[in-house]
């Protein structure tokens, strides 16, 4: 079994077999209750409040699964000592020392028993509507499809940065930083047998890009991010050039980045487009079988796969055989399929599903680390409130402080969330340290000291709204009023607008939301997930789609500091040279509060004990079963 | 008489026309209203340049009257335009569910009627007995649930513990079953309790009477003659739960992961995909305006009486 020793958080795998308890019981529990109330003539068939109720564990049983580990943070979060140690030890120390000795050696014994013929069922909550990664967009359920059956050109290392060689591709900037160069990896083919080739990758782009003469009228959802792209032109059989109008840093990701999955020309000419969403070819490590929309997807092992199981990055062949993705909408349904041994994991569960597999022998969790890490934006750049009209309050330093100091988060996650979420800090470069700058530590629950310094910068009762796009964070309804009392505690009056998802991020992209939210883009102690070029271009920033900052805004000076440091970033060619204008960035950020970084939400799974899962890459999508590995006995 | 039975006909096919128009109207609107589908599907790095040439594509960024012009002589051509998720035509993304929910629509049915019929006519017979009270408590019962909970227990409690019935999907026959008896259970018990209070109101007639008086037996008394005149208002129950039906398959599909119609109602709300709310509900409304309208003519074949005229 390839074993991959975790160097920090986001590497770190953390599966666990917990002890029993009875989802029938809560079920059963939840079940008498709503039968009550059915036959008091409460409830419909419309009554969605009744489910999360009847999902969800009492608090007091939750509290009651984890006393010691509370215990343990609380103390963590008391002194600076003690929490610089766990952030250290999370990033240099490897996997086996957070887990138990027995576990890692089961694990070990069990990778020389891997089941090569086996079939994994993996329940999916989400499936996707098109089997097409260049039309799938944000239409989600892609851990089904694109993980499976594509691959990109480039490799990333642990620290989710695309490696100039070792993938798919080899790619460089070239004359002047004019031209941008892929040079392909010899003899991979796609799963129809068709070579991978210089022709292959620019009609790839210009099918993106609507310039391939088959079909001009293709539409991708990548094709603004490949609007940088001028001229494509095949140098020899592997190597393509693309000529750059402005130099554009950010070439590699949005031409063979994680989105970029390849798709082979001759297919797609011979079949056409509609054919291909429904029958799709790739060159990933599982080759596709068949699709019964919102049912059932069924995958093949590509045994021709261009890498070996222990490649160096995120390209690795796959273990079992076959791979079936069924598709339970319904949580509870999809871990009674998993308790019924109708799949090997369901996908992706919350905290209180999650605990129906907690203690169990004949089920383990899986606990992965998520993309996305909570924080509350602030609108530091606005010179007025625009609800009082007077002066922005979120100008002042000892306001944004007050917030970070204010929010017990450890508490959120201890006691509401899974206890393995960690505290957030703003965006910064894997490899870095967290971006303290001349704090003494992170920012850490003080409620006095959040209280004092509201009063001295004459704050006390500053009333404003915070609105959370709900619907796709997990938990988002359970730990956001917990935000909101903490910060109503210190002296803040807080309102939460529980918005719709879409609605939220329309109003937010067109600058129609003037007051404090909540978005995904922080960084948790080994850096931001997606790198600071990804978050920085999403938040914070100038003009950016999920910030306040805007040009015409009366910038604090710190924030122009920021913003230049940012920017030349962006434009920087060289990596370690804008990682370390990033992490400049990051600590100004960081120190002057521009937002309330909350916490790192992970991804759950529950699995069969005879799944072992051991590596993780920061893709968005999750647990990946390309990594999966059935043994043939534990 | 033919001639009034055709005009009333042609009257009730125009209502049915102005109901399904009503309908689309409310939904056109209304799904407008609820979120910006672009912004919700683009990836989340989009740029609004990205963002805002996707909205044109779709026609979002006109004027709502003009989308609604278009929207409505396209569906006079049956075009409802790209699903936004799926990207390919809406009208093929809601074929291909149509059968699975049919399928599991007229099982629940008939689950509702091979339930209900013989427990209301049994409840009518005992009134007052066990049955009857076992019955009603019974029909209380499945009126009460909501059929999400009912399916999760028997998910729990039956598929978990016989291995026979699947939690869910729709992979083999028997993958049916669970969802066809929650899916069926709310209008059993609405048909149970219709039987029973028509066949107790039958039963009381004079011409039970006289049927029981000629020497009839009583299989003859109740079977041709008192569930006959009960069935009346038993059909006219069929066509509104056939409303019922597609309403609960919404819930019963998702939790049963049935890959029929509702589920891709829900999933096409959530993600504000219109073309695809919209034709799933065109085609919804058009089914129960003519399982009612087909029911409003099937009374003029059970009932003699409206077929002479005499009421």
């Amino acid at each position: 079994m390839s074993t991959n020793p975790s160097t920090n958080y986001w590497n770190r795998l953390r599966s666990r077999n917990l002890s029993r308890r009875a989802l029938l019981r809560a079920s059963a529990r939840a079940g008498v209750g709503a039968a009550g109330l059915a036959l008091v003539g409460c409830g419909d068939d419309d009554d969605d409040d009744a489910q999360p109720a009847a999902a969800q564990p009492e608090p007091q049983q939750q509290q009651q699964a984890q006393p010691a580990r509370q215990q343990q943070t609380q103390q963590q979060a008391e002194t600076q000592a003690e929490q610089q140690a766990v952030a250290q030890q999370q990033q240099e120390a490897p996997a086996q020392d957070d887990e138990p000795a027995e576990d890692t050696a089961r694990q070990e014994a069990a990778a020389s028993e891997v089941d090569m013929d086996a079939e994994i069922i993996v329940g999916y909550g989400a499936f996707p509507p098109t089997l097409d990664i260049t039309t799938a967009g944000g239409g989600g359920g892609q851990g089904a499809n694109n993980n499976l059956h594509f691959a990109a050109l480039g490799a990333y290392n642990s620290g989710r940065q695309l490696q100039p060689t070792g993938g798919f591709g080899d790619w460089e900037f070239a004359e002047n930083n004019s031209v941008f160069r892929w040079r392909v990896k010899q003899g991979v083919t796609f799963h129809n047998g068709e070579p991978l080739d210089a022709e292959a990758l620019k009609f790839y782009w210009e099918r993106i890009l609507g310039r391939a003469d088959y079909n001009p009228d293709f539409q991708s959802s990548l094709r603004a991010r490949a609007g940088w792209m001028a001229d494509i032109t095949v140098v020899d059989e592997h190597t393509v050039e693309i000529a750059m109008d402005t130099p554009f840093v950010d070439a590699p990701e949005q031409s063979g980045g994680i989105n970029f999955g390849l798709l082979p020309k001759q297919y797609i000419i011979d079949n056409g487009d509609d054919h291909f969403a429904n029958n799709p070819i790739g060159c990933g490590a599982y080759k596709f079988v068949s699709w019964v929309p919102d049912q059932e997807i069924r995958s093949e092992r590509f045994d021709d796969f261009a890498f070996p199981h222990d490649a160096p990055h995120q390209w690795k062949a796959g273990w079992a055989k076959y791979v079936t993705g069924r598709y339970f909408p319904e949580e509870q349904a999809r871990a009674a399929a998993l308790e019924a041994g109708e799949i090997d994991i369901a996908y992706r569960i919350s905290p209180d599903v999650a605990s129906q597999f907690e203690d169990r022998d004949d089920f383990k969790v899986i606990v992965l680390p998520d993309v996305r890490v909570m924080a509350i934006e602030l609108p530091v750049n606005q010179s007025l409130d625009p609800i009082t009209g007077e002066e922005n309050p979120w100008r002042d330093k000892r306001v944004r402080q007050a917030a970070n100091y204010a929010i017990d988060a450890q508490a959120i996650i201890d006691n509401l969330l899974t206890g393995n979420e960690e505290r957030a800090y703003t965006p910064f470069p894997a490899g870095k340290p967290p971006p303290l700058g001349s704090l003494e530590r992170q920012y850490y629950y003080d409620p006095d000291r959040a209280r004092a310094l509201l009063e001295e910068a004459g704050q006390v009762g500053f009333a404003f709204t915070i609105t959370l796009p709900t619907g796709l964070w997990t938990a988002d309804r359970i730990w956001m009023p917990a935000v909101q009392q903490m910060l109503n505690d210190v002296g803040f009056k807080v309102e939460i607008d529980y918005a719709d998802f879409g609605n939220a991020l329309a109003l937010i992209r067109n600058n129609e939301l003037p007051h404090p939210f909540i978005f995904n883009q922080a960084g948790v102690s080994s850096g931001a997930p997606l790198g600071p070029a990804f978050a920085y271009r999403l938040v914070t920033t100038v003009g950016a789609p999920y910030s306040h900052a805007q040009e015409s805004d009366d910038f604090l000076p710190e924030f122009t500091e920021f913003q230049q440091l940012i920017d030349e970033a962006n434009a920087e060619f060289d990596f370690e040279r804008a990682n370390d204008l990033y992490q400049e960035a990051a600590v100004i950020s960081y120190e002057n509060a521009f937002q309330v970084p909350l916490f790192g939400l992970p991804h759950l799974y529950a699995a069969t004990p005879d799944i072992f899962y051991n590596e993780y890459y920061d893709t968005s999508t999750g647990l990946n079963p390309i990594y999966a590995q059935k043994v043939k006995s534990v | 008489m033919r001639n009034e039975l055709g005009t009333a006909a042609v009257g009730r096919f125009l209502r049915s026309i102005a109901v399904v128009f009503g309908v689309v109207t409310v939904v056109f609107f209304m799904s407008r209203a609820v979120g910006d589908p672009v912004s919700l599907l683009a990836p989340i790095d989009s740029t609004q340049a990205e963002i805002e040439a996707a909205k044109t594509r779709y026609g979002l960024n006109d004027p709502l009257i003009e989308q609604y012009g278009r929207f409505l002589i396209d569906i006079v051509q049956l075009d409802f335009g790209q699903s936004f998720r799926a990207t390919r035509p809406a009208t093929d993304v809601v074929g291909e569910r149509v059968v699975a929910t049919v399928q599991l629509g007229a099982t629940g049915l008939f689950v509702a009627f091979a339930i209900g019929i013989p427990l209301g006519i049994i409840a009518a017979v005992r009134r007052g007995g066990a049955t009857d009270i076992f019955s009603r408590l019974l029909a209380l019962f499945g009126q009460a649930v909501p059929n999400f909970w009912l399916g999760l227990m028997l998910i729990l409690f039956i598929a978990l513990n016989i291995d026979w019935f699947p939690t869910g999907s729709r992979t083999s026959p028997q993958s049916i079953i669970l969802p066809a008896i929650t899916l069926g259970s709310f209008p059993a018990a609405a048909v149970m309790r219709f039987t029973r209070s028509a066949m107790l109101d039958t039963l009381q007639q004079d011409y039970i009477r006289t049927a029981r008086a000629k020497g009839l037996n009583e299989r003859a008394v109740l079977f041709k003659h008192a569930l006959r005149n009960s069935m009346l208002a038993v059909v006219t129950l069929l066509g509104l739960q056939v409303g019922n039906i597609l309403s609960g398959a919404i819930i019963v599909e998702t939790v049963f992961a049935w890959p029929g119609l509702g589920q891709l109602i829900i999933q096409s709300i959530v993600a504000t995909d219109y073309p695809v709310v919209q034709a799933s509900v065109l085609l919804t409304s058009v089914w129960i305006v003519f399982v009612n309208f087909v029911v409003d003519v099937s009374y003029t074949f059970i009932d003699p009486r409206i077929r002479t005229g005499a009421v």
